[in-house]
């Protein structure tokens, strides 16, 4: 479904003004299953209101798949693009965080695919050891921060790209361990023993990182804040997302 | 670290547990150094991961992200509508190049024929490269020794 040429689009909470009853004080903030009711019309600025919304978690996940690279905003516009163009089949049975993130994480795994075959057929094993050298002329903190946060993506790196799903879903976004097997469309069992493999790679490889932590807590005793809670709802067991 | 004792503790950390089975995993918890070791372990590594993961994610969009997103899923037309004199310009340009270089390029291909073709006329002897470009069969001996005066000699 693309846009009708020609066809003018009434300013999105004009168009959602009849179905929403907002407070006063508060500016009407539409709800997902309204935005994609309007999208599906062809409202492009309802569309681009959900997209607004979702970049920057689908951003999270796609960078914690691939990395921090360059590649991360053309798998993000993949995404939305196959979002948009599920939208007719889209149900509403699963929250619209729940699929994005579903079509993130196939989205990634693909471009993992790709990565894959580019190397092999161009690089040699030596070549893939190779990395950019960081800028010196910075701060020994900022540094630091920088150096680890390459080691962090590089161990995540290291895991194959099925344990680094249920990572990022279970680990990284903080969905149940029912929720990551639901989206990942993988048995529960499978989803604790990926985890508990990458669990023991990742906490070898990021051992000095992890005491660092962890003597930082026993000193401030600090509570982590983890992602927002992510929307729970219903996992159907479709192809939509894929 | 076992995948149930794992679980477990992930719960822990999720807040997920019924209250009965969180008050038993906190008495073990504090019956044994070494799960409370791997909770401390698995807390930071969680921390670590999601701190690394959203302070790298902030860049890693670029610029009007949602600009170039909706650009794409608007159609060619509709799109050139929106675009500026100039970006119309050069829109113009790229569809000419194609036609006009093809035109230009039979152009070239019927004058070489048609050079073929003539110089077969000629008695002298022409090289392939003076027939193609149509050049007189004049060689470099021949243009030293070539009389240009118009008038013939005056006898005396």
């Amino acid at each position: 479904m693309l846009w009708t040429p020609g066809k003018t689009d009434p300013p999105v909470l004009e168009t959602l003004a009849p179905l929403t009853t907002p407070s006063p004080q508060q500016p009407a903030v539409p709800p997902d299953e309204e935005l994609v009711a309007h999208a599906r019309e062809g409202d492009r600025r309802a569309f681009r209101l959900l997209v607004e919304r979702y970049e920057a978690d689908v951003a999270a996940t796609v960078v914690a798949m691939l990395g921090p690279t360059a590649e991360v905003d053309d798998v993000a516009q993949e995404v939305f693009i196959r979002f948009y163009r599920s939208l007719d089949r889209f149900r509403g049975e699963a929250a619209v965080s729940t699929y994005l993130k579903r079509i993130a994480i196939n989205r990634s795994l693909d471009a993992l695919r790709r990565r894959k075959r580019f190397l092999s057929r161009f690089l040699s094993r030596d070549d893939e050891a190779i990395h950019v050298t960081e800028p010196a002329l910075e701060d020994e903190g900022r540094l630091e921060d920088r150096e680890r946060a390459r080691f962090v993506h590089e161990a995540i790196e290291a895991l194959p790209p099925k344990h680094r799903a249920v990572v990022v879903l279970r680990l990284i976004e903080g969905y149940s361990t029912e929720e990551t097997a639901a989206i990942l469309e993988i048995p529960y069992g499978t989803v604790l023993s990926r985890l508990s493999r990458a669990h023991a790679k990742l906490k070898t490889l990021l051992t000095p990182y992890i005491q660092e932590r962890v003597k930082g807590r026993e000193g401030e005793r600090e509570q982590i804040t983890p992602f927002p809670p992510p929307q729970t709802g219903k996992y159907p067991n479709n192809d939509e997302a894929r | 670290m076992n995948s149930p004792n794992h679980e477990r503790l992930l719960r822990l950390l999720d807040g997920a547990l019924a209250p009965e089975e969180e008050a038993r995993l906190r008495q073990e918890l504090e019956r044994s150094p070494a799960l409370r070791a791997e909770l401390e372990a698995l807390q930071a590594l969680q921390g670590l991961l999601q701190t690394t993961v959203r302070a790298s994610s902030e860049r890693a969009l670029q610029p009007f992200f949602a600009d170039h997103l909706m650009r794409r899923l608007t159609p060619a037309p509709q799109r050139l509508a929106a675009t500026t004199p100039d970006e119309e310009f050069f829109g113009l340009l790229l569809r000419l190049f194609r036609p006009v270089a093809v035109a230009g390029l039979l152009l070239v291909l019927g004058f070489a024929t048609y050079n073929v073709t003539v110089s077969g006329e000629y008695e002298a002897q022409t090289s392939t490269t003076e027939a193609v470009l149509g050049l007189p069969p004049v060689s470099l001996a021949t243009a030293y020794d070539l009389d240009l005066s118009t008038t013939p000699p005056t006898e005396p």
